[in-house]
């Protein structure tokens, strides 16, 4: 049974756990009544995951049949380690470091305000010497690869293994270097994200004024023609239906649209009655 | 497009695998040079390029070296926030939050003012259309 429940949880697609088949309306209805029966506080049960009322839960478990007891989700891993995928992850979730993975650190330990110009730095000094380790290999093999290395075996371990290690390590060393570097990107590019929607929420703003305003001109002017009785409806109509599309925009001209062919039918009826 | 850093991985992976590409490529495509008197030697699993190709094909490799460790370079000086730190990021994204929020508020303000008017405005129209 471990076994097999190894196996499936290192499979790429593990078959669902054996106890899905418990997962069934009728059993997930007994489970809430059993619940609501047996529990005299509630809100304590609810309040349990997060809080420090951990006994509540697995106490009630036990009391349960086997096929409910499994419907209670077990609760998140507060620290250590848990698989998936078929990867390992910690708690909380974080890049390990360098020590942690027995690799030697090419890199001084960031510390201070000029962390991030520090960080670039060492990123160019890596990638520097990383091309310099390469020229190295490089000369190694065209001398005599096997000849160095038979050499060197004498004097504990080959030159070119040694390179391409070293490589490796500076590889792994600048990688380290980018991902540390990630969460401060990641705050950069949140910046200049709400900088930008900064700017568009203004420019809306200063556009809806601009319609506002344009709107009012036009009742103002309305307003006059009306009071001289110079009132004639086709040119007015026009006039308005461009002020309205160049003030407010497609949306607000569209409406317009709409509400003026609504008042022409309304017309037109009345019209013809 | 990807952002900064991840251009910076791919192309220091890139880099790597130039590297492997250009001692590989000399590696099976180098042509035997005979000593004195010998015979040329001979190995059936390598194809040796013409003497001007494995040439171009070299200079190639190595440009391309050049250019890819250029590039880093390029995106390394291009890093997103250098010179700025976290506490000053923090302080910037409240700054930012606030400003938002207040803008929004106008936004809002705008929009409903825009609306209102536009009721207005469809009275006096139909108040024109009825005269």
């Amino acid at each position: 049974m471990a076994d097999e429940q190894q196996r499936n949880t290192a499979s790429a697609f593990p078959a669902p756990p054996p106890f899905y088949t418990h997962f069934t309306p009728e059993n997930q209805a007994r489970l809430k009544d059993i619940q609501s029966a047996s529990t005299s506080n509630p809100s304590e049960d609810d309040g349990g995951d997060s809080s420090g009322a951990d006994k509540d839960a697995p106490a009630q478990a036990q009391t349960l049949p086997p096929e409910l007891a499994c419907l209670i989700p077990p609760k998140p891993p507060t620290q250590g380690q848990y698989r998936s995928f078929g990867d390992t992850w910690n708690i909380p979730d974080r890049l390990p470091t360098l020590k942690e993975l027995n690799i030697p650190q090419l890199f001084p330990e960031p510390s201070g305000e000029s962390y991030n110009v520090d960080r670039a730095q060492e990123l160019r000094r890596l990638s520097k010497s990383l091309l310099l380790n390469y020229l190295e290999l490089v000369g190694i093999m065209g001398v005599s690869p096997e000849e160095a290395a038979a050499n060197l075996t004498i004097g504990g371990g080959m030159q070119f293994e040694e390179k391409v290690y070293h490589m490796r390590i500076h590889l792994i060393n600048i990688h380290q270097l980018i991902n540390e570097y990630r969460p401060h990107q990641a705050r950069e590019t949140l910046i200049s994200m709400m900088e930008e929607q900064l700017e568009r929420s203004k420019q809306e703003t200063e556009e809806n004024r601009k319609a506002c305003r344009k709107i009012r001109e036009l009742m103002a002017g309305l307003d006059s023609f009306n009071a001289n009785g110079l009132l004639s409806t086709t040119p007015e109509e026009t006039g308005e239906g461009v002020g309205a599309g160049e003030g407010a925009g497609g949306e607000a001209s569209k409406e317009n649209d709409r509400k003026d062919s609504a008042s022409w039918e309304a017309l037109q009826q009345a019209g013809l009655a | 497009m990807a952002d900064r850093l991840t251009q910076l991985q791919d192309a220091i992976d890139q880099l790597a695998t130039i590297f492997y590409c250009a001692l590989r490529y000399v590696g099976t495509h180098h042509d035997f040079v005979p000593t004195h008197t010998e015979q040329k030697v001979r190995d059936e699993t390598l194809q040796p390029d013409p003497p001007a190709l494995f040439r171009s094909s070299q200079q190639e490799l190595a440009r391309d070296l050049v250019m890819k460790t250029k590039q880093i370079e390029v995106l390394i000086a291009s890093l997103p926030g250098i010179g700025v730190s976290e506490d000053d990021q923090k302080g910037r994204l409240k700054e930012l939050g606030r400003e938002l929020e207040k803008a929004e508020e106008e936004r809002q303000k705008s929009i409903k003012e825009k609306e209102e008017l536009l009721v207005e405005f469809d009275e006096v129209v139909r108040s024109l259309k009825r005269v």
